[in-house]
């Protein structure tokens, strides 16, 4: 690997094989918190949560499950193909809070339908994301954006 | 509410959504015949190329935008008169809704005149993309 390369790396993205590992991470969390309900299944939903939060504020790079990637995973890969920008792992992130924060809130509130309902969907995202390399942010961004000029 | 709906549920939701998945993925990376009759951007003017144009819209939370871009900048950079630009969705909103586009990445090919061929929704394979530069081609002359 050359100079620039390494620079590039540093400045230029993340390996794209870290959000994946991570989505895979936070699928299993949810099929566990779905299967084991309200009550256990609600503290694992809150910890999937937090995870979010975590993504949404720094990237997926910055959560628990990056840092796993980082440390255990990566180490035994060969160099990624390509590198990925940050910020559609960090949007599709802050789409995942916005979900599983509501599956929570309702859950909390007593709604207990919430905790499936709102883990299946983040599910869905977490799943195809893991196995497929589905891009959230390439889906919707776009159509939110165009709803919201569409209103404004 | 007990085991069995939950878990029906859940294997319902992850069926529906593979299902989703697939049907979103049809006509992705292929060119499509343009049925909408749409000018060149100015903005993307000055690059234009004397035989075929490559405008690929993409935005940025989005990350097959930059595979989408480094495919097609390869399958144009042996074709002369052929070329290719980026324009992020967000300062082009007008197209993007005059074309009716939905996603991003989504190429645009206007040929030598400047008058919008086809599109292709998602980042192409090598092969998709020189296959489309060939097609959007015999197009132009007939």
């Amino acid at each position: 690997m050359s100079v620039d390369d390494a620079r590039q790396i540093n400045k230029a993205g993340i390996d794209p094989r870290g959000p994946r590992m991570g989505a895979a991470i936070t699928a299993v969390l949810l099929i566990a918190a779905i299967l084991l309900g309200p009550g256990a299944g609600t503290i694992v939903l809150a910890v999937v949560v937090a995870s979010f939060l975590l993504g949404a504020l720094r990237g997926a790079q910055g959560t628990w499950q990056g840092l796993v990637f980082a440390a255990l995973i990566k180490p035994r890969l060969s160099p990624p193909e390509e590198l990925e920008a940050p910020e559609p792992p960090q949007f599709a992130q802050v789409v995942g809070l916005v979900i599983t924060g509501l599956g929570l809130g309702l859950t909390l509130l007593g709604a207990t339908w919430a905790l499936t309902v709102f883990g299946v969907l983040a599910l869905v995202a977490a799943t195809l994301n893991a196995l497929t390399g589905f891009c959230l942010g390439c889906e919707i961004y776009l159509l939110l954006r165009r709803w919201a000029t569409a209103r404004a | 509410m007990d085991l069995e709906w939950r878990v029906t549920v859940l294997l319902a939701a992850l069926a529906v959504g593979g299902i989703g998945w697939l049907l979103l993925q049809r006509g992705r990376g292929v060119l499509r015949t343009a049925t909408v009759r749409a000018a060149l951007p100015t903005a993307v003017a000055p690059h234009a190329g004397e035989r075929l144009t490559i405008v690929q819209v993409s935005s940025e939370h989005c990350s097959s935008c930059g595979l989408g871009a480094r495919v097609w900048r390869k399958a144009v950079a042996e074709q002369p008169g052929v070329t290719f630009a980026e324009i992020d969705a967000v300062d082009h909103m007008d197209l993007v809704r005059d074309l009716g586009i939905l996603t991003t990445p989504t190429a645009l090919l206007y040929d030598g005149a400047g008058v919008l061929r086809g599109r292709v929704t998602g980042a192409p394979t090598p092969k998709a993309a020189a296959d489309a530069v060939a097609t959007a081609e015999v197009g132009v002359s007939s």
